[in-house]
């Protein structure tokens, strides 16, 4: 065989053994602990008082690399400003530090979910809404927006510098094992029985089910969160 | 001229590029984007992330970035030392793909004296940015190419072609402006290899120039990957990143709203781009206009550098780098900042070294060459406090800057910049 096809060989096979390496460094970089069906039986739920305690959680558990499914009106994912946390000096040696210790610093219910995609927490965040405020979604989210990609009847995808974020008020279709959290808010619209219901229906696999309660968000009413024990305590009880 | 003096008077201009390159560089404060370039590439580095500054460019400035500040620390020379070496090997790189391409060692001396010594060129080399990395890693990946091209014997200098491939893939890991001077050398090489009926050659040239740039920009990727990410989702969020980049990209308020189209750069003198950074107290405006004697004269020489090949039948890679560089910016949907005219101007300085060793030819001509050049040098000499960030120690230059005052646009002060 000629030097040049040997060497057109040796460069598709370099191609494709970087590409299969990336892909699976990348899935190797996941954690999972025991993924069950979401409706399977005895599946362990963890009761919360907000999103912050969820940060907390999922760095207890040695979460990485994850795809999160959030049932909630709330987005959780207004990012922080850098300007705020870096050095106001341009003089050298830059000052370096830490920007996620400073993130984590800055931990509110509004930015948890961003905080956590920057600590590899989570990779993809999967919102499912109510459907009412699925369509204001909708109606306020120009297309012309940079981060998101398309806008369709019952789907909006978006990507924070390219991770994806789906929004959408239905569940998502996924095979891969997800981190499962359903906020108060989500059960303003609707009961636990349906909301257990469509979960039960669906083929989400989970590894941690979380229920946060959203103690200090003034805009939940107690009925949401007294629908929301009601709810873990189906799944505890199936 | 020999080609001994030839490359003895490379090596001049390699020094004398280097020289206003390096000179006062510890004294010239970090403008904010060299400040979030640090911490972006820390963040790279310990975590896969490509935040706070210009995530939508590849990742190949945050490793240089973060193996420079490992070697020097976060001091200047560590921040920018990667595009002062770059932004000086430019200048004889130049200086040889143009002898290599033409064996015309006038319009090669030229053309990388006109790099060595443009405003624009000395400005980002002293930035830690990519601009000048995409540079020259596509000069040297296109010098390859033209060293594979010459003379024919394409089967002995095979080698070369995984090579330009390899050092396409570090430009196109630096900015996406490599993709177009890429295509033109891909059109190139596997002409070449059609032409002597070497077809094993031609495709070994496709192969080299798709597969491997892409398996170079993917290595650079790999922290990203080991967030837990798959080939799916990078596909996912290069699309992303690329849509946000050429089509929805709104900016023009990071810090200037002026010149933000590619067709006023060889039109009207002057357009830049500005840096403000504040020490003590004082402040020091970095601006990057191309020289306006040199720049001014690029759209004449490319037309009579096309006129010249297509009469005398010879080739037209410069032209055509140039014109594949160029056009996609002049039609870009979305504002294009003056440094991104580093992509082109390389190929802008051999049109007019070409132009100008031909006009050189006659008694009359020389002269007119001569102080053409006098003024050139001269402008540029004028012109260096811009690059250096001195540019409000001149009352002259202080001028210059009037209209990249932010505080012109009130509006756009507190822009958040990707949003």
């Amino acid at each position: 065989m000629s030097l040049a096809r040997t060497t057109s060989l040796c460069i598709v096979f370099i191609f494709l053994t970087t590409a299969l390496a990336l892909n699976t460094a990348g899935k190797h970089a996941r954690t999972y602990a025991a993924p069950q069906p979401v409706s399977a039986r005895g599946i362990p739920v963890h009761i919360l008082k907000n999103e912050r305690e969820l940060y907390g959680l999922y760095k207890s558990l040695g979460i990485r690399g994850r795809i999160m499914v959030h049932l909630g009106r709330y987005l959780h994912f207004v990012d922080i400003e850098p300007d705020a946390l870096l050095a106001k000096t341009d003089r050298f040696p830059i000052q370096l530090f830490n920007m996620l210790d400073r993130y984590e610093g800055l931990l509110s219910d509004r930015n948890v979910l961003w905080t956590a995609m920057q600590a590899n927490l989570l990779r993809e965040i999967d919102y499912v809404l109510p459907a009412p405020m699925f369509e204001e979604r909708k109606r306020s989210l120009a297309a012309s927006r940079t981060d998101v990609l398309s806008i369709s009847h019952n789907r909006i995808v978006a990507h924070d510098w390219g991770s994806r974020r789906t929004l959408s008020p239905v569940l998502p279709d996924l095979t891969e094992p997800v981190l499962l959290n359903i906020d108060a808010s989500y059960l303003e619209e609707a009961d636990e029985q349906a909301v257990y219901a469509m979960l039960a229906a669906s083929q989400l696999k989970a590894d941690v089910l979380t229920v946060t309660l959203s103690e200090d968000n003034p805009e939940i009413s107690a009925v949401a969160r007294q629908r929301l024990i009601k709810l873990a305590d189906l799944f505890a009880v199936r | 001229m020999s080609a001994g003096k030839f490359y003895i008077i490379l090596l001049l201009i390699a020094l004398l590029a280097a020289a206003v390159r390096v000179y006062g560089i510890t004294q010239q404060p970090a403008t904010a984007d060299e400040i979030e370039m640090a911490f972006t590439a820390q963040n790279y580095l310990e975590r896969g992330i490509f935040l706070p500054t210009m995530p939508h460019h590849p990742n190949l400035r945050n490793l240089l970035l973060s193996l420079s500040m490992s070697l020097f620390g976060t001091g200047a020379l560590g921040v920018r030392g990667f595009s002062l070496l770059f932004g000086t090997a430019c200048a004889p790189l130049l200086g040889l793909l143009l002898y290599r391409l033409t064996s015309n060692s006038y319009a090669s001396v030229l053309a990388a004296l006109l790099l060595a010594i443009d405003p624009v060129q000395i400005t980002y080399s002293r930035q830690a940015i990519q601009e000048v990395h995409t540079e020259f890693f596509t000069l040297a990946a296109v010098l390859v190419i033209i060293a594979y091209m010459k003379d024919g014997a394409l089967k002995r200098r095979l080698w070369l072609l995984p090579v330009a491939g390899i050092i396409f893939g570090l430009a196109l890991a630096s900015k996406a402006h490599a993709f177009f001077p890429l295509i033109v050398c891909l059109f190139y090489a596997f002409r070449a290899g059609i032409k002597e009926k070497q077809y094993d050659a031609a495709i070994l040239s496709v192969l080299s120039m798709t597969f491997l740039p892409f398996t170079v920009f993917l290595l650079t990727d790999a922290l990203w990957f080991l967030r837990g990410y798959d080939l799916g989702e990078w596909f996912f969020m290069r699309h992303a990143l690329a849509q946000v980049m050429a089509v929805k990209f709104v900016g023009p308020a990071m810090e200037t709203l002026v010149d933000t189209r590619a067709w006023e750069w060889f039109i009207i003198p002057l357009r830049d781009y500005s840096s403000f950074a504040v020490l003590d107290g004082r402040s020091y405006v970095t601006l990057g206009p191309g020289n306006p004697f040199v720049w001014l004269l690029v759209l004449p020489s490319a037309a009579y550098v096309v006129f010249s090949a297509i009469r005398r039948r010879t080739d037209m890679i410069i032209p055509a780098l140039f014109i594949a560089s160029y056009i996609p910016l002049v039609f870009a949907r979305r504002p294009i900042f003056f440094l991104s005219a580093l992509a082109v101007a390389p190929y802008a300085y051999c049109l007019v070294g070409l132009a100008a060793s031909d006009m050189a030819r006659s008694s009359a001509g020389r002269k007119v060459i001569y102080g053409w050049l006098a003024a050139v040098v001269i402008a540029g000499v004028l012109l260096y406090p811009l690059s250096i960030g001195r540019t409000m120690d001149y009352e002259y230059l202080a001028k210059l800057t009037e209209r990249h005052n932010p505080h012109l646009h009130p509006e756009t002060l507190n822009f958040n910049k990707y949003r």
